[in-house]
């Protein structure tokens, strides 16, 4: 859980640098790609067996 | 008294202090390098989030400490408990104890330190993360966990309450008249948890002013100004979020604003944890107590 959580934290943190060097406009276009990326991470949680 | 107020507000008017100068340098930023809005945004957060967060965690950690005092007490003190309460035999029926209680004490500080704390703590992140990426919120499972350890926290009061009151013994007898309108101020003005302060202090003033002749009055009231002072340590740490939040609204970034209220939130429900850890320390002292007294033949 633990790691989950750490692993969260990394990647909305690259999520928010990403969003920060993309600038306002682009960061409207790639953030359905974003939100996808939290999607298959939400979804490891509830794959992973421990 | 002001010493606890004192070591309660020094780190939060540190932080306050500390989020006035970088809430400055964001705004001089913005006004000179406008093109650098997005990267000033980033960095304010991180600095001053990072630095939020350490008042509240370390209240976390202190009621995290606590529970594991208590359970180790707990686990070493309640099997001679019992036994000597059983030996004594008129125990049973001078105190109207209910073995049960045992069970909810135990039961609550395992609870609260097993799911409440890493619960509270995982919202503290949950909060901070859709603050960091407003686009991809989780304020809806942060507030979900605050609302689940509420009710949990509830059940826990509830049941402490039944048990106590249904033998029957004890009668809130300590000026009723006087503390209904000081009930009444506190349920509707100390957020969230206000109705569960409140119907604790009922539980233990029933409980103490029941247990007032065999124990001794200065006695008791020592004991429940050392249980309930991590409860005040709490209860001031989250109205400082909640004033920081107010006082920086106008100038700081709104989403600065919007996290001490969020962390403000969240501390207020580990008040609530914290009551039911206070109430654990205060049976489990007066059965030690009582326990004593009836082995001293006083009882």
């Amino acid at each position: 859980m633990w790691e989950w959580i750490a692993g969260l934290i990394w990647l909305i943190g690259i999520l928010a640098v990403t969003g920060a060097v993309l600038g306002q406009d682009e960061r409207e276009n790639f953030m359905p790609l974003m939100k996808l990326a939290v999607l298959l991470y939400i979804l490891r949680l509830f794959t992973s067996s421990d | 008294m002001w010493d606890l107020v004192a070591a309660v507000a020094g780190p939060p008017v540190r932080l306050f202090v500390l989020i006035i100068v970088l809430s400055a340098a964001a705004l001089a930023a913005d006004f000179v390098v406008p093109q650098f809005r997005e990267w000033t945004r980033l960095f304010l957060l991180v600095s001053a989030g990072a630095a939020a967060m350490g008042p509240a965690i370390d209240a976390v950690r202190m009621m995290d400490g606590l529970v594991g005092k208590m359970t180790g007490l707990f686990l070493g003190i309640y099997p001679v408990l019992a036994a000597g309460m059983a030996a004594a035999g008129g125990a049973l029926s001078l105190i109207n104890w209910n073995p049960a209680v045992f069970l909810f004490v135990q039961g609550a500080v395992v609870i609260g330190g097993k799911w409440m704390v890493p619960l509270l703590i995982v919202s503290f992140i949950l909060d901070y993360l859709s603050r960091l990426v407003p686009e991809i919120p989780f304020t809806r499972i942060s507030e979900m966990i605050r609302v689940t350890l509420l009710g949990a926290i509830s059940v826990i009061i509830a049941c402490y309450s039944l048990f106590i009151t249904a033998t029957g013994a004890m009668a809130w007898s300590s000026g009723s008249a006087i503390a209904e309108p000081i009930k009444a101020l506190l349920r509707q003005h100390v957020p969230l948890v206000g109705s569960f302060i409140t119907d604790t202090m009922g539980v233990v003033g029933k409980y103490s002013s029941g247990m007032a002749p065999i124990a001794g009055s200065y006695l008791i009231v020592a004991l429940l100004v050392t249980s309930l002072t991590p409860v005040a340590y709490v209860l001031l740490t989250a109205f400082l979020y909640k004033w920081i939040a107010a006082l920086c609204e106008p100038f700081a970034h709104e989403d600065l604003a919007g996290l001490f209220d969020d962390i403000g939130k969240t501390l207020f429900v580990l008040c609530g944890i914290m009551l039911v850890v206070a109430f654990a320390i205060f049976y489990t002292a007066i059965l030690s107590i009582v326990l004593i007294k009836v082995i001293a033949g006083a009882g």
